[in-house]
């Protein structure tokens, strides 16, 4: 359910972006009864368009909307008063070796300028996703209080409020009636255990030992259901590690509590990154209150776990990997001086386990963002088609010419406006995907293709169509790729494609012309 | 009273045929012209080089002192000459209003404006109830009112009328006939094709005919009901 829903939405949030590019060509093919060729390299126009202007003025490719509407506008308008209108009433293949021939000039001028390598246009947002939906795909309920207590412990950890006591213990009452719900539950009594020993921490005396005492039991009760599991470990190492810190005279058999802890995560994971930080942290931490030798003695195995834990970071994209060789064998002096750098102010928070993998549907901010401009878009191109005398003027144009011109309508100047209006739609799209997509000159040959389907499925010609067929486009290409292979998604789509034509041939939204 | 119209040695050709020859008439403001023939005369040609749907080959169209020769129909519209085509041509997805409207917005930009000239002419043609409907639903008798209807909102002060009575039955024609004699008493000039030889001679006060391209005979009802060589264009020679 839940993977139908996402791939559903993902659909439709795509489906979007080609409704935008089949309603240029369906609103370009009703009024002039051309085939516009040349839309998908209309599209990668306003791809290229986006790009430069985010390369160069740093605008955000959906800001560049702005600019792109009125350039692709102009741009559509002088093709067609240049080129398209003097084929009007040509015959059909005339029309479509122009419309391609003009597609080709324009994608090999771009080749030409910009040659045929891919360009990635990365913003911010471009890999963000949010979630929807969680309770209504993940009704649980369970699994709603658990997800509501890991909001407030990692609200409370961000420490942003400053009322972190308040909402650990009201994620505290969450844990408690999650489990009560559900219980035996390794994930609730681990994170209730990390959140108790985070309450703990602010606490002090009689209060602090309870909540402790407290943690130490979800965390045991943790690590029965689920032995070696780093993440519990690891947060009940923290746990006495933090204990240990305001203990006094008992720290020393807290901090072996904590270190047993770590030795058993290391057995379960040799590698974990998180892990023997932590480790690193709490032997410098003890190594403070000691003199001498045996602060030497603790200070070096510091080292040693900081080294380890340095082996097993993950290396960030274009950073040098740091030689944990050269490292060793420091004098005492040195690496007392580095690990003050190091550890000197280690947070010691614990590692929350995630929210239920599937609760809610992730949603791609991009795509997200793109729909919503659609939609906006899409609306207003209806008003104005709808409401205004020039979109009286169109429509008339579209239904009948001659009859149209008749009564006194300018159809050339309605021919310019329809694709100019084609040409904006095409690169408001193109702008719109830049974020998700690669940039290369020949992508236009896909969208081309795409738009067609697109708005031969919807009914040529037909406004809702192309919108509905955008969408089922979107759709299908979504559930194929996950239902199917993601190889086969096109084939989904030609499918059904094939299957409108065989029992609606003019298109869902279309009517048959005699 | 001045001419309206004048045409002047109009000719047109597709490629060897002949569809008007040397075609010449005045049109006085006012009045209402039939233009009659047998099919093939070439009266649908002629109205078409008027309405500058192609221009003529040959000759000349003057509207009010002007030439209109190859000029776009739709600046021809806005001159004030309108006309109905043969086949009915409703924007078939539209509603009846919204079709009138189209026309309206040949005089304005404000669809408020052609709202309230759209539904005026809809009460002149009587089909303001079935403004919302969509016009492809409409039968034959109100399509061709409908198209008066849109004609009549681009404000023409010249109408050319092609078979509005075609198809109908005689109660739809005779609310034609008043439909034609109404728009008269506006003020509009009219030229009317029109087969039914009945109805033209109620309405006409003038006639042309054409035959074979050429202009037969022109003149009153009365006379051309009277011409033999229009007798034997329609009824074959007696000899």
């Amino acid at each position: 359910m839940a993977i139908f829903l996402q791939s559903l939405i993902s659909g439709v949030l795509i489906g979007g972006v080609y409704a935008l590019i089949g309603i240029g060509l369906t609103i370009i093919f009703g009024v002039m009864r051309v085939i516009n060729f040349a839309h998908g390299d209309l599209m990668m126009i306003g791809m290229y368009l986006t790009w430069n202007l985010f390369q160069y003025f740093h605008m955000d490719p959906f800001m560049s909307i702005v600019v792109g509407i009125p350039a692709m506008f102009l741009f559509g308008g002088l093709l067609q008063k240049v080129f398209i209108n003097r084929v009007l009433g040509a015959l059909p293949q005339n029309q479509i070796l122009l419309t391609i021939g003009l597609g080709l000039i324009m994608s090999n001028a771009v080749m030409l300028v910009y040659t045929s390598d891919y360009k990635i246009l990365t913003t911010r947002y471009s890999s963000d996703s949010f979630k929807v939906l969680q309770s209504v795909v993940n009704p649980d309920k369970y699994e709603r209080l658990y997800d509501k207590g890991n909001a407030l412990v990692a609200e409370a950890l961000a420490g942003k409020g400053g009322n972190a006591a308040e909402l650990l213990a009201k994620a505290d009452k969450k844990y408690e009636e999650a489990l009560k719900v559900k219980p035996g539950q390794f994930r609730a009594l681990a994170n209730w255990g990390a959140s108790l020993a985070s309450l703990a921490r602010l606490r002090q005396g009689e209060e602090a030992a309870a909540l402790y005492a407290r943690a130490d039991e979800k965390f045991a009760a943790a690590a029965a259901i689920e032995p070696g599991d780093i993440d519990i470990l690891c947060n009940w190492a923290i746990a006495y590690a933090s204990r240990a810190a305001t203990a006094g005279p008992g720290a020393d058999s807290l901090y072996e509590k904590a270190y047993e802890k770590f030795k058993e995560g290391e057995e379960a994971r040799p590698d974990s990154y998180d892990l023997f930080n932590a480790w690193g942290a709490t032997l410098y931490r003890q190594a403070l209150i000691k003199q001498g030798a045996e602060a030497d003695r603790l200070l070096a195995a510091a080292w040693e776990k900081y080294r380890v834990a340095l082996d097993a970071k993950p290396v960030e994209e274009g950073a040098e990997p740091v030689d944990t060789e050269a490292l060793a064998n420091k004098p005492p002096a040195e690496i007392r001086a580095a690990l003050d750098q190091v550890y000197g102010k280690f947070p010691f928070a614990p590692r929350l386990k995630p929210d239920k993998r599937d609760a809610g549907i992730s949603v791609s901010t991009p795509l997200a963002i793109s729909f919503v401009i659609t939609v906006a878009i899409t609306l207003l191109l209806y008003w104005f088609l709808m409401k205004t005398d020039t979109g009286q003027a169109i429509r008339a144009t579209a239904q009948d010419r001659e009859a149209a011109q008749l009564m006194g309508i300018n159809v050339k100047r309605m021919s310019i406006l329809a694709f100019g209006m084609g040409a904006s739609l095409a690169g408001t799209a193109g702008a719109l995907v830049s974020p998700t997509y690669y940039i290369f000159p020949q992508i236009g040959g896909t969208f081309t293709l795409k738009a067609f389907v697109i708005t031969v499925l919807g009914g040529m010609g037909s406004i809702l169509g192309a919108t509905v067929g955008g969408i089922i486009i979107g759709v299908a290409e979504s559930l194929g790729a996950v239902y199917i292979s993601a190889g086969w998604k096109d084939v989904v789509v030609y499918v059904l494609f094939l299957l409108v034509l065989l029992f609606k041939p003019s298109g869902l939204f279309g009517k048959s012309r005699v | 009273m001045g001419a309206i119209l004048e045409i002047k040695h109009v000719s047109k050709f597709f490629g060897g045929l002949a569809a008007n020859s040397d075609v010449s008439f005045e049109l006085a403001e006012g009045m209402i012209m039939g233009l009659i023939g047998p099919n093939g005369a070439g009266k649908t040609t002629l109205f078409n080089c008027i309405t500058g749907y192609y221009p003529p080959s040959r000759g000349e169209v003057i509207f009010k002192g002007r030439k209109m020769n190859g000029l776009e129909p739709n600046k021809v519209c806005k001159l004030g000459m309108a006309r109905t085509w043969q086949k009915v041509r409703p924007l078939a997805k539209m509603s009846v209003l919204d079709n009138v409207m189209v026309g309206a917005l040949c005089r304005t930009n404000s669809l408020k404006v052609a709202r309230d000239i759209a539904l005026e002419q809809l009460k002149v043609v009587r089909l303001d109830r079935k403004a919302d409907f969509l016009a492809g639903g409409l039968p034959i008798g109100e399509r061709k009112k409908l198209e008066v209807a849109r004609v009549l909102a681009t404000r023409p002060q010249l109408l050319l009328l092609d078979e509005v009575m075609g198809g109908l039955n005689p109660a739809e024609s005779e609310e034609i006939i008043q439909l034609i004699l109404d728009i008269k008493k506006h003020g509009i000039t009219q030229m009317v094709i029109e087969h039914d030889m009945k109805a033209i001679m109620r309405i006409s006060d003038r006639i042309v005919v054409l035959n074979s391209g050429e202009k037969l005979a022109e003149g009153s009802p009365e006379e051309i009901v009277a011409n033999q060589a229009v007798v034997e264009a329609y009824l074959g020679s007696e000899h």
